[in-house]
């Protein structure tokens, strides 16, 4: 709830959030409609392969080719705007940030090692925007969740059996996904600003500090501290990888398992005669909407949840009011 | 001798900084340097400090003529005091192996003892670069225990008691005093009443020194 608040805080420093909210409700069919329209185009096609229908496969075909032509189209279009909103937010915050730090009294900036302002004006910019311009970020959260929605009800109406065994694989993912990895992102991105701190402060000295450090004989003291933060840096990056990692192993044996499964209770079905090759191929096919919209759900949580770090730390920054 | 520089030129691209510098300066002795801002006078004592390379003439601290020689016989405190970010001890032994006991004389010496005392965490207190976390007098008292620390037989003063006032004038008059006793200091400032104490005072203009 309060990351909510830290996000929403950030919108409204940047501004222009209508525009965000439409541009985003433009994006949200594009990915659940894709999926019905391979499902639908599966299920006919097979379906058409099965009675030997040559002409009713060419049509549904041609159908598919133009759906999909047009479904490419408007998502093509949708980015493109989006991609200059971004390009235009993350300035808009970036200048918002650097008007605010200048207004500050020098007392205020002095207070502060300089590293920790260079990081608040760069790396934390760029940390928070990742929201909107990272490859899987808030939209696409937002893209998922209809997918996953549009995906579900197609397959409770289609196949309640099938959805309830997608759902027994999909939901502990999403759960230990949530629990050990999104959750602890945040944490761990947060010490990686505040490192990425130290180190431009420890990098600074070599510069600011170098007619001393000359003189003194300090410079391998300096460099010492800078490789000692660099490392130190490295180590909590590399954190967020290993989060990222035990992310990505889940996800192949996760899948595996549901996929296995549910082509073991398909084949008895389709032996049974309750269910035909089209149905099952189209199940699997929403079945992979399904998949694909957690999937999506649980990277960009995870994103969201690592630029939260810098969305925090901007928020904080504006919150340092100038002194009288 | 102590210093000796003879027909010192230096210049910065195309702008003559110095013409024709000549001066001895004998062991012991402490010689003041007064200018407007921007004749020079850093630029000389960064050189004095082997900081920056002889263009033209010669240079000699202490019988050195290569910078990286001068440097070990020199310290020197300037008025805008920047603090390694690092702890108050690292600020003083800028890294060197240096006993607990030379650093105390040195902290004793800069008048820094009582404030460290004060400290929570002491000696270790983490300063800031620019000395954001401690006041301009304590940055100051650091710099100069650092160059107490060294025990350099050169010190040279970069309009070290320009912006100094009221109490912490006092401390960091008192840490100058302990820093420069015995040794051969070229003091340099914009204001003349800054270089009272000094056994010579020259004036830099134009490039030119001038006795004054």
């Amino acid at each position: 709830m309060r990351n909510m608040k830290d996000i929403q805080r950030l919108f409204k420093l940047a501004g222009r959030i209508r525009s965000f909210i439409i541009l985003t409700l433009l994006r949200c069919p594009f990915d659940a409609l894709r999926t019905v329209v391979l499902a639908i185009f599966l299920q006919f096609a097979f379906e058409a392969i099965g009675k030997g229908n040559q002409n009713e496969l060419f049509k549904v075909c041609m159908m598919y080719g133009i759906g999909s032509l047009l479904l490419f189209l408007y998502n093509g279009t949708v980015w493109t705007l989006y991609a200059t909103y971004v390009t235009k937010w993350v300035g808009r915050i970036r200048r918002k940030l650097f008007k605010h730090i200048s207004c500050l009294s020098l007392q205020q900036i002095e207070a502060r090692p300089s590293g920790e302002w260079i990081t608040r004006l760069n790396s934390d910019v760029q940390a928070a925007t990742a929201l909107l311009n990272q490859s899987l970020h808030l939209p696409h959260a937002v893209v998922s969740i209809v997918n996953l929605c549009v995906s579900s009800i197609i397959l409770v109406v289609m196949n309640p059996d099938i959805f309830g065994l997608i759902i027994a694989f999909v939901i502990p993912h999403i759960l230990i996904n949530q629990l050990y990895i999104a959750k602890q992102m945040v944490r761990d991105a947060i010490s990686v600003q505040e490192m990425a701190a130290r180190n431009t402060t420890d990098m600074n000295a070599i510069i600011t500090c170098a007619d001393t450090a000359i003189l003194y004989d300090a410079q391998d003291f300096l460099l010492k501290r800078f490789e000692e933060s660099s490392l130190e840096l490295g180590r909590a990056n590399m954190k967020i990888q290993h989060r990222r990692a035990l992310g990505n192993g889940l996800l192949p044996l996760m899948g595996m398992c549901g996929y296995l499964v549910i082509l073991l209770v398909g084949g008895r079905w389709m032996a049974a005669g309750t269910m035909t090759f089209g149905e099952l191929t189209a199940a699997f096919q929403y079945r992979g909407g399904l998949l694909t919209g957690s999937m999506m759900f649980i990277n960009s949580m995870i994103n969201i949840k690592t630029a939260i770090a810098g969305v925090k730390r901007i928020n904080d920054t504006m919150d340092i009011t100038m002194e009288e | 001798m102590s210093i000796h520089i003879e027909n010192l030129s230096f210049s910065y691209g195309e702008k003559q900084i110095l013409h024709d510098i000549n001066l001895d300066i004998e062991s012991g002795e402490n010689i003041g340097i007064v200018g407007v801002s921007g004749c020079g006078k850093s630029t000389l004592l960064k050189l004095l400090a082997g900081l920056y390379s002889v263009q033209s003439g010669i240079i000699e601290v202490c019988g050195a003529r290569r910078p990286e020689d001068i440097r070990k016989n020199v310290a020197m405190v300037m008025q805008s005091t920047m603090l390694f970010p690092a702890s108050i001890k690292d600020n003083i032994t800028c890294g060197h192996p240096l006993s607990d006991e030379a650093i105390r004389q040195a902290c004793d010496a800069a008048q820094l003892t009582e404030w460290i005392a004060s400290l929570p965490d002491g000696i270790d207190t983490f300063v800031g670069e620019r000395g954001g976390k401690v006041s301009g007098g304590q940055a100051q008292r650091i710099a100069i225990a650092r160059a107490i620390a060294k025990n350099a037989p050169v010190v040279l003063l970069d309009e070290a008691t320009s912006a100094l006032d009221g109490e912490t004038s006092k401390a960091v008059l008192s840490a100058l005093e302990s820093l420069t006793r015995g040794k051969t200091v070229v003091r340099v400032s914009h204001r003349p009443e800054d270089l009272s104490g000094c056994s010579r005072i020259y004036r830099l203009e134009g490039g030119r020194l001038y006795n004054a």
